[in-house]
């Protein structure tokens, strides 16, 4: 063996520990090669979009059942410490009402959304798997899902207590848990209702119900980090961002 | 070319068409309704690209010094939907534009309503940022 061989056989090695150091997260298994859906679940292939809502409590139509620490959160937060507000990702849900549609993809035990808003994506697996062990905290969480009927049910966890909710600044805790429940409605909706359980921010579970519409535009690109002129300009509760 | 001050109500019978202006942050964010500005100008420049649309305008101040405003508008997706296009305004063109002010009192601003010398308006914004409502 060559010594460029050698150097490059140690680096190898040493990236192999460097995983085998790491959560289940950097170990996954490849996505389900399982078959087509095929009949019997809901077809929720297509674009679609849901009214744009900056805020969640309009569609719950009610205060949020804050806890103490979350309605603090909420009392001191500036519109220029949201985090998207610096294109750092919306995290699971907040990406459906946004004013942009979506793409879902359903395969072979997974449904696929490609969303247009930072030209993302959000993977739910439906092939019976757990959720991962000693689970990584990230942006977008750890979603699993199941069909019945007319509907996907999900559960998502280990979500980054980085990303707000919604534009109106309702924030959450790392111990937030989000199900969904998305339903055919007829062939062009879906009824999309989502939980928000988190201890730390809220008193109880609280549920807002939004409907998608298929639409007749397919996705655009849009990178938020292309253009975003308005970061030197946001108030933050740390001063003026730089 | 002269720049004024007009009151937000006076702004807010102007706006037409409600297309989210700012998706990726809150008005507030940014910008303060209490500082609206209206001016005529000369676009210099057009910025079609996320997450919003950007265009400079030229235009004289008080004291008829030329001054370089940047001007937000609304995302180019959403805009595109409606039918714009990223010719629909371009340098050169001579605009009255309305808008906000940036709270950190940089010649920066929301542009709300944007209307060409034949009096035609072009990206009509925006509701549901947060904003004085239409």
């Amino acid at each position: 063996m060559r010594p460029a061989l050698y150097v490059f056989a140690a680096l190898a090695l040493t990236a192999t520990c460097a995983f085998a150091q790491a959560g289940e997260n950097a170990t996954l298994p490849l996505p389900p090669n399982a078959p087509s859906p095929g009949t019997g679940i809901p077809d929720f292939n297509g674009v679609w979009q849901m009214p744009y809502t900056p805020n969640l409590e309009r569609a719950y139509g009610s205060p949020l059942p804050l806890t103490t620490l979350g309605a603090e959160k909420f009392k001191t937060h500036l519109g220029g410490d949201d985090p998207h507000g610096f294109c750092q990702p919306t995290g699971p849900t907040r990406a459906f009402h946004s004013p942009f549609p979506f793409q879902v993809i359903q395969s072979g035990g997974m449904l696929t959304v490609l969303f247009e808003i930072d030209h993302t994506f959000r993977r739910i697996f439906t092939d019976g798997r757990p959720h991962v062990k000693d689970q990584d905290i990230t942006w977008y969480g750890d979603s699993i899902g199941r069909y019945e009927g007319n509907s996907l049910y999900a559960d998502t966890t280990g979500i980054s207590e980085r990303s707000w909710l919604d534009t109106a600044g309702h924030q959450h805790s790392d111990q937030l848990h989000v199900t969904e429940v998305f339903t055919k409605t007829g062939p062009d909706t879906i009824l999309w209702k989502v939980t928000y359980d988190d201890p730390v921010y809220f008193t109880k579970p609280w549920s807002v119900s939004l409907e998608m519409k298929r639409q007749k535009y397919d996705i655009m690109e849009m990178i938020c980090t292309d253009n975003n002129q308005d970061m030197s300009h946001f108030i933050t509760s740390k001063g003026k961002a730089q | 070319m002269k720049r004024s001050v007009l009151p937000g109500m006076l702004l807010a019978c102007c706006f037409l068409t409600a297309i989210p202006a700012l998706a990726h942050h809150s008005f507030a964010a940014e910008y303060d309704q209490n500082k609206p500005v209206t001016f005529k100008g000369v676009v210099t420049k057009l910025d079609w690209m996320n997450p919003h649309v950007y265009f400079y305008v030229d235009t004289a101040d008080k004291e008829g010094k030329v001054v370089h405003w940047a001007c937000e508008a609304g995302n180019p997706n959403a805009l595109a939907r409606r039918g714009w296009k990223k010719n629909s305004l371009k340098a050169g063109d001579e605009i009255t534009v309305q808008g906000f002010q940036a709270k950190d009192g940089t010649l920066t601003m929301n542009a709300r309503s944007i209307t060409l010398a034949d009096g035609s308006k072009v990206f009509a914004a925006s509701s549901e940022d947060g904003g004085p409502l239409n």
